[in-house]
């Protein structure tokens, strides 16, 4: 018995670990596809891009890895509180080159949100920058938190 | 580099292709623009590290020795590093032309 733990542990140990780990992010992957109050991080596995998001005081932001994309490659789209992010990034092998290692992959993704509130779909602005979409949703005027006066008589 | 369970560190994930003239990385680190990538060279480890708010990627590669490490090159778009490491002189493949008689 104890042989056979010896034999297969070390061998099996950095795959077992790795496992573990891309499971772990999938847990963090599934629980943000419906909104997360706070900050939510969560890393690229599958196939995915890691997106963090923020729910501010007038606004909602959000942030996707999009290395290699062009805004061509990226489309939003937003009904009423549903915020659908849709991208696709293809990849070629660049020519005269052989492939030694492959790890990047071609990315085609499709998220879902539901929104916490409703947004101020005018205000919306998307910009890309280093590889990075971001989002900044600004909340309809009657979500915003409003500071009520107290009037003594 | 790759199975260390810290969690600001990232190991980005590399392509390696290959032709006569050089070996090409390409590497995916959204969020990183290209004041904030160190590339170092030391003996044949090129050694990559960059920071973006909050975490860093790092990543280590051993290089064989038909590069030139003075030939190296990188640039920075849209979030993708790619760095050129071109091969010695010597070490590139040639072609020999059979003379005849």
């Amino acid at each position: 018995m104890l042989t056979r733990w010896y034999s297969s542990a070390p061998r099996n140990g950095s795959t077992d670990l790795a496992h573990l780990r891309r499971k772990m992010e999938r847990v963090f992957q599934d629980f943000d596809t419906d909104w997360m109050p706070a900050v939510v991080t969560d890393h690229a596995s599958d196939g995915l891009p890691a997106m963090r998001v923020r729910d501010g005081q007038d606004a909602l932001s959000l942030l996707l890895d999009v290395p290699g994309f062009t805004a061509d490659d990226l489309s939003i789209s937003l009904e009423n509180d549903t915020l659908t992010l849709r991208g696709e990034r293809t990849m070629e092998t660049p020519e005269g080159y052989e492939v030694r290692r492959r790890e990047r992959g071609a990315v085609s993704f499709a998220r879902t949100l539901s929104l916490p509130c409703r947004v101020d779909a005018e205000g919306v602005e998307a910009t890309l920058e280093a590889g990075v979409l971001s989002l900044h949703l600004p909340k309809a005027a009657d979500e915003q938190p409003r500071n009520i006066s107290v009037t003594t008589r | 580099m790759d199975g260390t369970p810290a969690t600001t560190r990232v190991a980005p994930p590399v392509d390696v292709f290959e032709n006569d003239e050089e070996l090409l990385l390409i590497v995916d680190m959204p969020g990183v623009g290209r004041e904030s990538v160190s590339l170092r060279m030391e003996r044949r480890v090129l050694t990559l590290s960059a920071d973006r708010d909050g975490r860093s990627y790092a990543r280590t590669f051993s290089l064989p020795d038909t590069v030139d490490s003075e030939g190296v090159s990188a640039e920075m778009n849209a979030g993708v590093l790619e760095v050129h490491l071109r091969k010695r002189e010597d070490m590139k493949p040639r072609t020999i032309t059979i003379q005849a008689r």
